[in-house]
């Protein structure tokens, strides 16, 4: 991208840099994540003061050539969040620890960021997030290539059958088993449709979760374990 | 090597924030020269200040004592408390004279990125504190931000049923409408009060 050119992004993450700078981590539609320093920002007469919050749709132009890119301009194209409190909150910090943990560094990927957009216009607008929460980790992991497999079973490679049980590998996939099995191969369809409605949704949480953790090689989110403690 | 003394006091006074190495510079002359004696009792009382003050037993405030000024004053709402993340925020708020309950200090907010959870912000020792003293009113007044939300919710969340307020959000005083964000005036709308 040409400097100044204006492009949209959505803030994942920001730190303090000294006593009035900001460090962002940036999810832009053209040039995927990346770390971007906004001088002065939290001195109240600062242009970028006030606007380098998360779940705001932001247009900026910025410069530099190493990694960590200084912010030049900013403007907010629509702002997403609504600040009445609530535990979407909790969803929402999710949602950016998984964006910033996952993503790799400028990997750009224009349908990632309607995707990641699409979520938190819709987060707006719903009461219940765990579906939304769902759908969208499984189709992160897909576009990331961590997709998980819903047609075939991973030994004979034959479609999902609807009256057999399976049990799930996370970096493999489904494997046909009737002990102590994880789904149905009526539950796997389910998925495969989005239809989470018929689906234990503990089952579905340990689906996405379990593929999730082996992209982390083996970590947990922070977020998970703090707000595990809440759901008990 | 002889000890250089200045160089090493314009190097200590750089830790300072918002002092770098010329307004160090500036600030080590003067004391040297024209402020010995106000030099003298700045070095004692700091000396003093970092052995002796540590955090209230019960607020998390800075103080020398066992308990801060506003946690031992007897003649303040002990049935009130506001949750603040810094003890800059209590100093804030006390300088308005506005309100008379006690405070807990967050020193933070829950950031699941930088692995800041509820044991780093004391939640458990403010669960006690409500329990033990019959809270009857919390005041949340944590920052408005995606974390400061999700501290306020998730004390909220862990609390038996008394009452939780927020501070509210909007116009700052003598402001004029045009200059403020769109965001701040959505809020000021939603929160306005009945005249």
């Amino acid at each position: 991208m040409s400097p100044n050119e204006w492009e949209e992004c959505f803030l994942l993450h920001q730190r303090s840099y000294g006593d009035t700078s900001i460090i962002a981590e940036i999810f832009t539609r053209k040039s995927g994540k990346m770390s971007v320093i906004a001088r002065g920002a939290k001195k109240p007469k600062s242009k970028f003061f006030g606007y380098l919050v998360p779940f705001s749709k932001l247009q900026i132009t910025y410069s530099g050539r190493s990694e960590l890119k200084t912010l030049t301009n900013i403007d907010r194209e629509i702002f997403l969040l609504d600040n009445s409190l609530s535990k979407k909150s909790y969803s929402l910090l999710y949602i950016n620890e998984l964006m910033i943990k996952l993503l790799p560094k400028d990997a750009a990927n224009e349908d990632l960021f309607n995707l990641y957009s699409k979520f938190i216009e819709d987060s707006l607008k719903l009461l219940e997030m765990e579906f939304l929460l769902r759908n969208f980790e499984i189709d992160l992991l897909d576009m990331l290539g961590y997709g998980i497999n819903f047609q075939t079973d991973i030994d004979a490679h034959e479609p999902i059958d609807p009256s057999t049980d399976y049990i799930f590998i996370a970096e493999r996939g489904f494997q046909a088993s009737s002990k102590n099995p994880d789904f149905s191969g009526q539950d796997i369809i389910n998925i495969r449709n989005r239809n989470f409605t018929d689906v234990p949704s503990n089952k579905l949480k340990q689906l996405t979760q379990a593929t999730i953790m082996f992209c982390l090689e083996g970590k947990d989110l922070n977020s998970r374990q703090i707000f595990r403690r809440l759901q008990k | 090597m002889t000890k250089d003394l200045l160089n090493d006091l314009i190097q200590a006074l750089t830790i300072l924030p918002g002092v770098g190495k010329k307004s160090a510079q500036r600030m080590a002359l003067y004391l040297l020269d024209k402020n010995k004696q106000g030099a003298k009792i700045m070095a004692s009382t700091l000396l003093e200040a970092v052995e002796d003050i540590s955090r209230c037993k019960r607020c998390r405030m800075l103080t020398s004592n066992d308990l801060c000024r506003v946690c031992s004053d007897l003649s303040r709402d002990d049935k009130s408390i506001c949750i603040v993340e810094s003890p800059s925020d209590v100093l804030a708020i006390e300088s308005t004279g506005g309100y008379k309950g006690k405070y807990f200090v967050l020193l933070g907010r829950l950031s699941p990125i930088e692995g800041v959870g509820p044991e780093e912000l004391g939640i458990d020792e403010l669960l006690i504190i409500i329990e033990s003293e019959g809270i009857e009113e919390l005041i949340l007044a944590t920052s408005s931000t995606v974390e400061g939300d999700a501290t306020g919710m998730y004390i909220k969340d862990h609390i038996p049923d008394i009452k939780v307020s927020r501070i509210s959000y909007g116009i700052p005083i003598g402001g004029e409408l045009e200059y403020v964000d769109s965001n701040t005036i959505a809020q000021a709308i939603q929160g306005r009060t009945e005249v």
